[in-house]
C-alpha cells in the first residue's frame, strides 16, 4: 500500500489541477480525493489538510462529507486559517482600531488644511485609507514606496493625495504599535510558513482549492503549496476551451492588459505557479455539465482584441447551439419588481419539483424583493448575506440615541426613540405602560408643539397624565441629551452613550445595570460585540467632536452583517452572493440583476491612487474586480440549468445589459440561422415566467369606484350646536361638517410646529389684540411706534425660528400704514370693547333645539351701537364674501339677540372683514336689519332641513376651488368621483 | 451606394467627428442616431474608447445612447466584411 496521495513531482515543477466552469466545485473536489485515495490507507485522507477560499465553502464540503463516503475525514479550513499553523502570532487587532488611529491623523491633517478634502468627515476618509492600507499589507507594498512614485507624471491632485497617503505610513510603520491587522498577520503567516516549509516540508497532503490567487498573499501560499512533496493546488473554473493563442494574450501585464477577462486571474496564477494554463490537468473527470455551453460561453467572452474569432470560430458552434442553450432561459423583465416576481415563481416551481435552486446576485435589493415575493407562499430562502447591523433593531436604536445625544431632541426624534421596539423592553407589562405614556406624550406634543423637547417643556405639561416614575425616567434622558455637548474623548462619549442606551432600553423602574432586551438575540449580541470592540479600542480614537460621533458609530455598525435568521429556512432554495457561488452550485441557478453597474459593479472610484500609480506600486488595478466578477459569471452560467435575468428599466431609465450578456446575445444573433433561433428559445422560456408574474399581479375582479358621498343623518345625530365658522362650511362642504361634527374626526396636528398660514393667522390676531389693548381709547399720536413695538415683541415670543421672525416682521411692518389708517376709521365708529369674545343664541323655530355659537375676533361698542370685525389672512372678493361669508352677519344676529352679553346691542354699524396680508384691505359687509334677519331665517331653514332628515351632507357642495384639497376629501374618496358627479344619497340610521 | 436624401446628408454632416455640431430637431428625427454614428465614426478612425466622453442630462438618455451604440457595434461585430463596409459607409 502506497502512502502517497500524489505521485512524486519532477524537480522544479508544480502540482496544479483544475475544475472546469460549471462544475460543482465541492462535489468535484471530493470525487477527485476519493478516486486518488482508492487503495490507500484510510489515515492518508485523515492526514490531508485542505484550505478552501471561504468559510461557506468549508461548511459545504463538510456537509457533503457527512454522507460517510470518506471514513476518516480530511481537515478542511478556510484560507484565513493558515495563521493557525504559525505559532506565536500576536492576536489580530480588530479592523476598527486601525481606522480609529487613521481617523485621528486625518482629523489633524484636515484641521491643518481643510482644502484637502472639503466637507469630508474624517472617519469615512479613514475607512477608505484603512482599506488601502490592508490592500498594501496583503500585497506586501511598503508605504515607503509612495516616495518612489514619480509625481511629475501625475496631475496635481495626485501629488496632494500622495502627501495625504503618508498618513498610512505613520500608522503602518509606527514603532510604538506595530500593525497587527488581519491582512498583515495573514501575509506574515504565509511568509513564515514558506520559510518553515523550505526547511521542513510537510509530508502529508496539503491542498489549496477554489482560490484564483487574486490577492498577493494567497498567490504566494498557493505557489508554495504547489511545490510541496504532497502539495496541490486546485483552480476553480479554468476554461479548457481557450486556445493557446488567447492564453498568450491573457498573459500580458501592465495598464493595457485584459484584466477584465474572466480567465485573466487564472492566467496570472498559472504564471506564478509556473504552469501552462492549457495543459493543467483536470482534478476529476467529466465535471462539465454542458461541454457545448462551455465552448459557447468561452467564445462569447474572448478578450476584446481577438473577438474577430467570433466570425471564424462561431460557425463551427452552429451545430451544437441547440444543446449549448438547452436549459438556459433569459428573462428580460420590464422592471426590477417584475424580475423579482418572476424569479420567485421559478424558485417556487423548483421547490415543487423537489430540486434545489440558488439565486445568485450581487444586488441585495433584488434579493430582498425575491425574499418578500416568496413570503407570499410561506417560503423562506436560506440567504447567505445578512443585514447590515445599522439596519437591525438594536442598530437603529444605537443610531437614534447617538443622534439624540449629539443634536437637538426634536419631537420626531424623541418619539422615534420612545417608540423603538427595544425601548423599555424589560417586561411586556412595562412596555405596555410605556407605550400608553408615549401615546399621551405624543398627544401633548401635537397640542403644545415645540421644536425641541426639553425637561422644561415636560414640566409645563401640567395636565399630562404621566406616572411620576415614567416622567422622571424621561426627564433624565432629556437632561443627559441637553448637557455635555462639548468635544470629548471617544471613551467618554461611548460611556455616556452606553449609560443612556441601557437606561432607555431597561425602562422606568428597572434595576440598575439592566438593559432590557437591547443586547439580546443575534442582532443584539452583534451590536453588543461591536460596541464593546469600540470601547476596547477607544484609546485609538482620541478626542472627537461630538458632531462626528453619530457618523462614526454608524460607519462602524454598517460594516458588520447580521445573518437574517429566518424561522425555518427552506432547505432547497438559497440566495447567494457571487462570492458564495464560487464553490457551490444547485440544480437550477438563477443569475439575476445582469445589468451594467449591478453585475459587474462599477469599480468604486479610488480617491487616492490613479491606475498608473497603482500599477507602479504593484497593487491590483480596479478592473481586476470586473475580471473576478466575470469569472463568477462564467462559472455560474455553465451550471446544469440556468436562468439569466435582468430588468429592462430601473426607475425612469433604460438599463444597459451586462457586458457578458451583451456579448452572448450579440454572438448568437450574428450566427446564421441557429443563433437567433437559440436566443429566441431562451427568451421565450423567460417570457413564460414574466407573463405568469404579470398574471399574478392582476387582480381577479375590479372594485367599483366610490360615489360622491351624501349622507343624510338621523335628526338626533345632527349636531345640537355649531359655531358660525362651521355654518360657512355647512354651506360649502356639508360632508366636512359631517366628518368633523357627526363622526368627530379631527385632522392630526403636526408634530413639529410648521410656519404655515395657520401660525401666521394666529400671530396677526395676537398682534392686533396687543395693539388694541395698548391703545384702549383714541389712537395716540405715536400709534405707529406702538404697533411696531408690538409686532417685534410678538414675533420674538411666538415664532421659534429667528430667520422667520425677520421675514414675517417685514411682512407685518408693511401693513403698518394700513392698520393705523383703518384703525382711525374704526375708532370713529365705536370703541374697542371685546376681543375674542364668545357668544351664543338658541335658534327658535327649528324642530329640535339648536345653539349657534360664535367667537368674534373683535366687538366694538358705543352706546347701543356695535361694530363686529373679523381678521383674515386672505380676503375674499366682495361678491364672494356677501354670498358665502355668513360668519359676520350671523355674529351680528347673535349680538342683536343679546348673545354677546350685556348691554344688548341695539344697532350694528359695521361688519368688516379686515385683510392682514400684502398692504391690507377691508371688505365691508355692513347690512341693514332686514338683510340680517333674512340671513338668520335662512340659517333657521337650513338647520331645520338637516334636523328633519331632509337634507344630505353632500361632499363639496359648493367648493371654493376645484383644485384645493379639504381635510376630509380623502375620507370622502374624492378622486374616485368628481365635483360634477351627482351625489348619491345615503340615509343613515 | 444609394443616393441619400437631404436629411440623411445633414445627419452625416453633423456626425463628422472633426467638427463641432449643434443639433436640434424634432423628437424621433434621429438626434441620438447622429450621436451614436459620431461615436462609431470616431471608433472607426481608431480613437481609443477610453478617450470618448458622452454626456447627457439624464440617466435615461445615457442608457438609451449606450444601448443604441452597443446594438450597432454588436451587429457589426458579426457582419461579413462586405456588408460591414456598406453599413460603416452609411454612417458617413
Amino acid at each position: 500500500m502506497s502512502e502517497l496521495l500524489f505521485p512524486p513531482l519532477a524537480d522544479g515543477t508544480a502540482r496544479v489541477f483544475a475544475l472546469p466552469p460549471g462544475a460543482d466545485f465541492a462535489a468535484g473536489l471530493i470525487l477527485g480525493l476519493r478516486q486518488r485515495a482508492v487503495g490507500r490507507a484510510p489515515t492518508l485522507l485523515a492526514r490531508t489538510r485542505i484550505f478552501v477560499n471561504t468559510e461557506r465553502a468549508r461548511r459545504r464540503l463538510t456537509d457533503l462529507l457527512e454522507d460517510g463516503a470518506i471514513a476518516l475525514q480530511p481537515t478542511i479550513r478556510p484560507l484565513q486559517a493558515v495563521t493557525e499553523l504559525v505559532p506565536d502570532l500576536p492576536p489580530a487587532d480588530p479592523p476598527v482600531r486601525r481606522t480609529l488611529r487613521l481617523s485621528q491623523l486625518v482629523r489633524q491633517a484636515l484641521r491643518a488644511d481643510p482644502s484637502i478634502a472639503a466637507d469630508s468627515a474624517p472617519y469615512p476618509l479613514a475607512e477608505s485609507l484603512a482599506a488601502l492600507s490592508g490592500e498594501m499589507q496583503i500585497e506586501a507594498v511598503s508605504p515607503q514606496r509612495f516616495r518612489t512614485l514619480d509625481p511629475e507624471n501625475a496631475a496635481g491632485h495626485w501629488t496632494r493625495s500622495l502627501e495625504f497617503l503618508s498618513l498610512i505610513g505613520e500608522v503602518m510603520d509606527d514603532p510604538k504599535e506595530p500593525a497587527t491587522d488581519a491582512e498583515s498577520r495573514l501575509r506574515h503567516a504565509v511568509e513564515t510558513l514558506i520559510r518553515t516549509w523550505a526547511e521542513h516540508p510537510p509530508t502529508h497532503p496539503v491542498i489549496v482549492a477554489g482560490s484564483t490567487g487574486s490577492r498577493g498573499a494567497t498567490a504566494l501560499l498557493m505557489a508554495a503549496v504547489a511545490r510541496l512533496p504532497q502539495g496541490a493546488v486546485i483552480l476553480p473554473g479554468l476554461d479548457g476551451d481557450l486556445p493557446a493563442s488567447v492564453w498568450g494574450a491573457l498573459a500580458e501585464t501592465g495598464l493595457d492588459a485584459p484584466v477584465d477577462h474572466p480567465q485573466w486571474g487564472l492566467a496570472r496564477i498559472c504564471r506564478t505557479l509556473g504552469v501552462t494554463p492549457s495543459e493543467v490537468p483536470a482534478w476529476a473527470p467529466d465535471q462539465t455539465p454542458h461541454p457545448s455551453r462551455n465552448r459557447l460561453v468561452s467564445l462569447a467572452l474572448r478578450p476584446a482584441p481577438v473577438t474577430d474569432q467570433w466570425r471564424t470560430d462561431g460557425p463551427a458552434l452552429a451545430s451544437e447551439l441547440a444543446s449549448a442553450t438547452q436549459n438556459l432561459a433569459l428573462i428580460e423583465a420590464k422592471d426590477p419588481v417584475r424580475e423579482a416576481q418572476s424569479l420567485a415563481l421559478i424558485l417556487r416551481h423548483t421547490v415543487e419539483t423537489g430540486q434545489t435552486a440558488a439565486l445568485i446576485t450581487p444586488d441585495r435589493q433584488l434579493a430582498r424583493r425575491v425574499t418578500n415575493a416568496l413570503h407570499r407562499w410561506g417560503l423562506a430562502p436560506d440567504d447567505s448575506a445578512g443585514r447590515p447591523l445599522d439596519l437591525t433593531p438594536p442598530g437603529a436604536l444605537l443610531r437614534l440615541t447617538a443622534e439624540a445625544l449629539c443634536n437637538d431632541v426634536d419631537p420626531t426624534r424623541l418619539l422615534a426613540v420612545l417608540k423603538h421596539p427595544l425601548t423599555a423592553s424589560t417586561s411586556r407589562q412595562g412596555r405596555g405602560t410605556h407605550l400608553g405614556q408615549t401615546a399621551a406624550l405624543e398627544a401633548c406634543l401635537r397640542r403644545d408643539s415645540t421644536p425641541q423637547v426639553s425637561e422644561h417643556w415636560l414640566e409645563r405639561q401640567s395636565s399630562a397624565p404621566w406616572e411620576p416614575e415614567w416622567a422622571s425616567w424621561l426627564s433624565a434622558f432629556l437632561r443627559t441629551c441637553a448637557t455635555g455637548r462639548e468635544a470629548g474623548s471617544l471613551a467618554d462619549q461611548l460611556a455616556r452613550h452606553r449609560g443612556v442606551l441601557e437606561r432607555l432600553a431597561a425602562g422606568p423602574g428597572a434595576p440598575p445595570g439592566s438593559a432590557g432586551a437591547l443586547w439580546q438575540a443575534e442582532a443584539g449580541q452583534a451590536a453588543a460585540q461591536a460596541f464593546e470592540e469600540l470601547e476596547a479600542n477607544a484609546d485609538a480614537g482620541g478626542d472627537i467632536p461630538r458632531s462626528e460621533y453619530p457618523l462614526l458609530l454608524r460607519s462602524v455598525l454598517s460594516t458588520r452583517d447580521v445573518p437574517d435568521a429566518p424561522f425555518a429556512a427552506h432547505p432547497r432554495i438559497s440566495i447567494w452572493g457571487t462570492l458564495e457561488a464560487r464553490t457551490q452550485t444547485a440544480d437550477l441557478v438563477l443569475l439575476a440583476g445582469l445589468n451594467e453597474g449591478i453585475w459587474p459593479r462599477l469599480p468604486p472610484p479610488d480617491p487616492w491612487l490613479s491606475r498608473g500609480m497603482r500599477d507602479a506600486l504593484g497593487l491590483p488595478l480596479p478592473e481586476q474586480r470586473i475580471g473576478l466578477s466575470a469569472h463568477d459569471f462564467q462559472q455560474a452560467v455553465c451550471a446544469p440549468r440556468v436562468v439569466l435575468s435582468r430588468a429592462l428599466r430601473q426607475g425612469e431609465a433604460p438599463t444597459v445589459p451586462t457586458r457578458w450578456l451583451l456579448r452572448l446575445t450579440n454572438l448568437l444573433e450574428g450566427l446564421p440561422e441557429e443563433g437567433p433561433k437559440a436566443l429566441g428559445r431562451m427568451r421565450a422560456a423567460g417570457a413564460g415566467w414574466t407573463a405568469l408574474a404579470a398574471t399574478l399581479e392582476r387582480p381577479n375582479s375590479a372594485l367599483p369606484r366610490a360615489k360622491r358621498p351624501a349622507p343624510v343623518v338621523p335628526p338626533d345625530a345632527f349636531p345640537r350646536t355649531l359655531p358660525v365658522t362651521q355654518i360657512d362650511r355647512l354651506i360649502r362642504d356639508p360632508y366636512a361638517v359631517y366628518a368633523a361634527r357627526v363622526l368627530r374626526l379631527r385632522p392630526l396636528q403636526a408634530l413639529i410646529p410648521e410656519a404655515d398660514a395657520l401660525m401666521r393667522g394666529t400671530l396677526t390676531h395676537r398682534v392686533m389684540e396687543r395693539f388694541i389693548r395698548a391703545t384702549p381709547g383714541d389712537l395716540p399720536d405715536d400709534a405707529a411706534a406702538v404697533l411696531e413695538r408690538v409686532i417685534r415683541i410678538t414675533l420674538t415670543e411666538d415664532v421659534p425660528w429667528p430667520a422667520l421672525q425677520q421675514l414675517w416682521a417685514q411682512r407685518l411692518l408693511a401693513l403698518k400704514d394700513f392698520i393705523i389708517r383703518s384703525e382711525a376709521e374704526r375708532r370713529a365708529l365705536a370703541d374697542p370693547h371685546d376681543i375674542e369674545v364668545a357668544g351664543e343664541v338658541a335658534l327658535t323655530g327649528t324642530p329640535r333645539p339648536f345653539l349657534l355659537s360664535a367667537r368674534a375676533d373683535r366687538l366694538d361698542r358705543r352706546g347701543p351701537q356695535a361694530a363686529i370685525y373679523d381678521y383674515k389672512g386672505t380676503l375674499p372678493s366682495l361678491s364672494e364674501a356677501r354670498k358665502f361669508h355668513k360668519q359676520l352677519p350671523l355674529e351680528a344676529g347673535i349680538a342683536l339677540r343679546g348673545g354677546f352679553g350685556d348691554p344688548p346691542v341695539g344697532d350694528i354699524v359695521a361688519l368688516h372683514l379686515i385683510g392682514l396680508s400684502g398692504t391690507g384691505g377691508t371688505r365691508d359687509l355692513t347690512a341693514d336689519r332686514g338683510s340680517l334677519d333674512a340671513d338668520w331665517a335662512s340659517l333657521t331653514a337650513l338647520i331645520s332641513a338637516y334636523q328633519s332628515g331632509h337634507a344630505a351632507m353632500v361632499a363639496r357642495l359648493r367648493p371654493k376651488f376645484a383644485y384645493a384639497d379639504g381635510d376630509y376629501d380623502h375620507l370622502a374618496r374624492r378622486g374616485e368621483w368628481q365635483d360634477s358627479d351627482p351625489a348619491e344619497l345615503q340615509v343613515l340610521e | 451606394m444609394t443616393r441619400r436624401d437631404s436629411a440623411t446628408e445633414a445627419q452625416i454632416r453633423a456626425g463628422r467627428p472633426d467638427r463641432s455640431s449643434w443639433v436640434s430637431a424634432n423628437a424621433g428625427s434621429g438626434k441620438t442616431r447622429v450621436l451614436t454614428d459620431r461615436v462609431a465614426r470616431l471608433l472607426l478612425h481608431g480613437v481609443d474608447p477610453q478617450r470618448i466622453l458622452c454626456l447627457t442630462y439624464t440617466k435615461a438618455a445615457a442608457g438609451e445612447m449606450q444601448n443604441r451604440l452597443f446594438q450597432r457595434l454588436g451587429q457589426w461585430s458579426m457582419l461579413p466584411d462586405a456588408a460591414l463596409r456598406t453599413r460603416a459607409g452609411n454612417t458617413g
